[in-house]
């Protein structure tokens, strides 16, 4: 990622400022609370869908209703799935008030500079904003190279297809109790399509194409970048996203093809109510290569394991991951790459911090299959400690079926170095000072892989997240 | 659960009287225990792979109801004995005085001129003689509850090992024990205790070993567990070395508690059996308590050995330091899973876990699961994990000095254990370690 390119995007988002514009679009529906077989029916009616994708919704909720909720991981006990919207019209946000917003939120959106109506948008208050002033030109730009990017629904209806070839193939809905969930109630999200050989050398972001569907609470993404060609996918935004539902729990599904590239990025700021439950997962055949940068620091209880298989020859892994988990909150994060042919290599780093009673825990699978000699693999973990209250977790699966293969793994846990902190303070910084500057460098290697907008960002979210830790 | 397999893994309440009746003269308060355990047995589902802890391990080969629990075994024969003495021997030579078992029952004592104030004798002895300290003691370490297999032992365990070492007494010379089995004797039930009162010290080497092998050999059991008390500014060095045979399932409990400025250094030696399932365990319950614990595990052929480790840091500056090393050959397969656990308030804290496997075939498996739990935050935690084949570079640099590929196999092997053999600080464990590993390379 070059400066000029996120200076670029910087730009866009000057103008950005003032593209919104409220939509005309006034179609109204809001399905009651609860889950049944008549709720997926009638999601699946609304959106004017094909047999097909109804009776894999009805499957979905079938699956989802067998499957018992995971015993690992962290406490879903209190999720009570009856008492959630399953499906909700983007323009019903208005029907909420900007009054019912949590100060704090209010808050970290005018720290951050967010402007108003983009604010309101966040909040969940806001009516369906789209930027299409902005993005217009870089639609057609892409679209002239055969790429496409435009919401799930919409792919439904004009490449069915594509997505009919596609759709559920990287995660199956039985994979667990949310994917399924997902695929019974999803909407919106991504489609994303690059044709053979062809580079979007900008991050496509799901941010710009801002239409509330995509930042509903089950979207479902799919990006196929066919032989050679290259894309970067950028999710979410740092700011925090407010919704009065409790549960989020998106299918994020990628397949990356011979010599192809992707990267995608995810910050993800949900309030600190929500059940972020998100299934992520990418094949990579023959010499592609997939990333995955994963930063999570809203919600009440993450549990993401970004993941990749690699099934070609020469494939490649690299999985960034971020948590940062505050007051009540739990991020189990981590990633999974499981290697399944010859001279795949991978790495997994992450860095998570836990404050003010916080627990952070790195869950992850590393597993070589029979067969994938040559191998290599790097797992590096690294924890931050801030308080006596807070705690940290690592649980790294290691499954290795093949002697041929290299496979090194680390953690640490530790606090601030007294030493560091000892030495800025000599130099004149305050002690609060002193442990936010060692935050931001012990989670450098991930805000540097970001676009620069989001990294300026993610370090102002960092220092707000820091206020008031020492002391 | 279906029937089918209930019943094979099911004990009756009047088999269970029976037992009784065959470990007479018991004190009343084990009687007691032995019953609650077998409730609970009773009430526990037989683990199978959906149980975390057995989702690599298959058990499903097993079957309970082909060893008899609830009889008393026949006495040792000369038979018996003559298959054990090499074993034994070897101990002996080694190392002061010691215990020798055959299927829990004693064929040896230890010399008590030699054992000074310290008491090295099998669980009957000790329920006679200490009945209180045993109150004190037996099951207040290890649960009796956590599986069907842990009740199943706290129910019908048959003998033991106990190791009493009283305040401020210091055993200079290294003690053994010897639990035995042989191609007549294959059941063995026994629970080791080993207390250490504050300020004493001892090193006790403990081997299990049984001499029947092969496809032919009837299946052996080991159902077993380990609890080891640790007193103040105590000091214990305890190795337990495995090397049962191939047709011997292995099923073993071990935890230790150690207090206030008490040290452990704890090596395991897991060689034998068909396939092992063993929980080792520290917890350090009092400042600056210390613990080492080393591992050592070589698997040919179809062998499955699991192994999951704890350290538990209870009080505030403590330290742990957790190195378990495998080699591979044949199908064989490693499940290692360890856990560091901080609670909260155990500032300072200093824990350290680390798994190498060394992979030698392409069939064999590894796996390999490091974890961390840490509720304060004045700490140093952490673990490492690594796997790998032998490099072919480092043969190829051994053949072109004219060393043959096997004998440049043997050493590079030797070499990745020369790490831990270089902590374990009782000289001729890490002499007979060596050669049992070997001997497993050249065989397996």
């Amino acid at each position: 990622m070059s400066t000029d390119l996120g200076a670029q995007v910087a730009g866009i988002k000057e103008d950005y400022k003032y593209g919104f514009r409220e939509s005309d679009a006034n179609y109204n529906y809001k399905s009651g609370k609860g889950l049944n077989r008549h709720t997926v029916e009638e999601i699946s009616e609304m959106k004017n869908e094909p047999q097909w994708m109804r009776e894999f919704r009805l499957k979905g909720l079938e699956t989802f209703q067998q499957k018992p909720l995971p015993q690992w991981g962290g406490n879903l006990n209190d999720l009570d799935f009856q008492d959630i919207h399953y499906f909700v019209r983007a323009t019903d946000r208005q029907g909420k008030s900007w009054d019912d917003v949590p100060a704090e939120i209010k808050r970290t959106f005018d720290k951050l500079g967010i402007p108003e109506a983009e604010k309101k948008f966040l909040a969940g208050v806001g009516a369906q904003y789209e930027s299409e002033v902005v993005y217009h030109s870089l639609r057609e730009d892409l679209a002239a190279k055969g790429v496409i990017f435009t919401d799930m629904d919409s792919a439904l209806r004009d490449y069915p297809d594509l997505v009919k070839e596609y759709f559920g193939t990287v995660i199956p809905i039985n994979d667990n109790k949310f994917a399924a969930l997902n695929s019974a109630v999803w909407s919106g999200g991504s489609f994303v399509y690059i044709p053979a050989g062809v580079k979007v050398d900008i991050p496509l972001q799901a941010y710009f194409r801002i239409n509330a569907e995509n930042m509903g609470q089950f979207e479902r993404t799919l990006i196929i970048v066919e032989e050679g060609a290259q894309v970067h996918y950028v999710e979410g935004c740092t700011a925090p996203i407010y919704t009065s539902e409790s549960l989020h729990s998106a299918v994020v599904e990628i397949i990356v093809k011979k010599g192809g590239r992707c990267r995608y990025t995810t910050i993800q700021n949900w309030a600190n109510n929500i059940y972020n439950l998100v299934t992520k997962r990418a094949v990579a055949h023959e010499d592609a290569l997939m990333e995955w940068v994963d930063g999570n620091l809203g919600s009440r209880l993450t549990m993401k394991y970004p993941a990749v298989y690699m099934v070609g020859k020469g494939a490649r892994a690299e999985i960034l991951s971020i948590a940062f988990a505050g007051k009540g909150q739990h991020q189990d994060a981590g990633g999974k790459v499981v290697h399944a042919a010859p001279y795949t290599t991978s790495r997994i780093i992450s860095k998570s911090i836990s404050k003010h009673g916080g627990r952070s825990s790195y869950r992850g699978l590393l597993k070589v299959a029979d067969g994938a000699y040559g191998s290599k693999s790097n797992v590096v973990c690294d924890a931050l400690i801030l308080d006596p209250q807070s705690r940290s977790d690592t649980y790294p699966y290691i499954e290795i079926d093949e002697d041929d293969v290299k496979i090194g793994h680390e953690a640490s846990v530790s606090k601030i170095g007294e030493e560091q902190l000892f030495y800025l303070r000599s130099r004149g910084l305050s002690e609060a000072e002193a442990a936010t500057l060692i935050v931001n460098g012990f989670i450098e290697p991930l805000v540097k892989e970001l676009p620069m907008e989001y990294a300026v960002e993610m370090n102002k979210l960092i220092e707000l997240q820091m206020e008031g830790s020492v002391g | 659960m279906s029937t089918a397999v209930a019943s094979s893994h099911a004990i009756a309440s009047l088999e269970f009287g029976e037992f009784l009746n065959s470990v007479p003269n018991e004190p009343a308060w084990l009687t007691e225990k032995r019953r609650a355990a077998f409730e609970s047995f009773a009430a526990t589902p037989w683990p199978t792979s959906r149980d975390e802890e057995w989702r690599r391990t298959d058990i499903r080969a097993f079957r309970l109801n082909a060893f008899d629990l609830v009889h008393s075994p026949a006495a040792a024969t000369l038979e018996d004995l003559d298959e054990i003495a090499p074993a034994r021997d070897a101990l002996a030579s080694a190392y002061g005085t010691g215990i020798v078992q055959i299927g829990g029952q004693t064929t040896q004592p230890a010399d008590l001129i030699k054992l000074g104030k310290a008491t090295l004798t099998d669980f009957r002895t000790f329920a006679e003689s200490n009945p209180e300290i045993l109150e004190k003691y037996l099951f207040g370490t290890v649960g009796t509850s956590e599986d069907a297999l842990a009740a199943l032992h706290a129910a019908m365990f048959r003998g033991g090992i106990v190791l009493y070492v009283p305040k401020g007494v210091k055993v200079a010379d290294p003690l053994y024990a010897l639990s035995a089995m042989t191609a007549r004797q294959r059941i063995d039930t026994s629970h080791t205790l080993i207390v250490l009162e504050d300020g004493a010290e001892a090193t006790l080497v403990h081997d299990l070993v049984s001499t029947a092998s092969g496809e032919s050999a009837t299946p052996g059991l080991h159902l077993g567990a380990v609890e080891i008390v640790v007193g103040k500014d105590a000091n214990l060095k305890y190795v337990r070395i495995q090397n049962w045979d191939d047709q011997t399932w292995h099923f073993s409990r071990e935890r230790a508690t150690v207090d206030a400025g008490g040290s452990i250094q704890w090596t395991i030696g897991g060689l034998g059996s068909r396939l092992s399932k063993v929980n080792q365990e520290t917890a350090l319950a009092g400042p600056k308590a210390s613990a080492q614990v080393n591992g050592v595990m070589f698997t040919t052929g179809k062998q499955h050995l699991a192994y999951f480790t704890r350290q538990d840091h209870q009080a505030e500056n403590t330290t742990s330091d957790l190195l378990y090393k495998g080699g591979l050959t044949g199908k064989s397969r490693t499940v290692w899973k360890g856990m560091i656990r901080v609670e909260p308030g155990a500032q300072k804290t200093d824990a350290y876990q680390k798994n190498d496997s060394l992979i030698l075939t392409q069939s064999a498996r590894a796996d390999s699961i490091p974890g961390l739990e840490i509720e304060a935050n004045d700490v140093r935690c952490t673990h490492g994990a690594t796997a790998g084949p032998v490099d072919p570079e480092m043969v190829f640099y051994a053949e072109a000095r004219g060393i043959p590929a096997e004998t440049a196999k043997r050493l590079i092997v030797e070499g990745f254990f020369a790490n831990v053999y270089d902590r374990i600080s009782v000289e001729p464990v890490r002499e007979s370690l060596r050669l049992a590993v070997a001997k497993k390379l050249s065989l397996g």
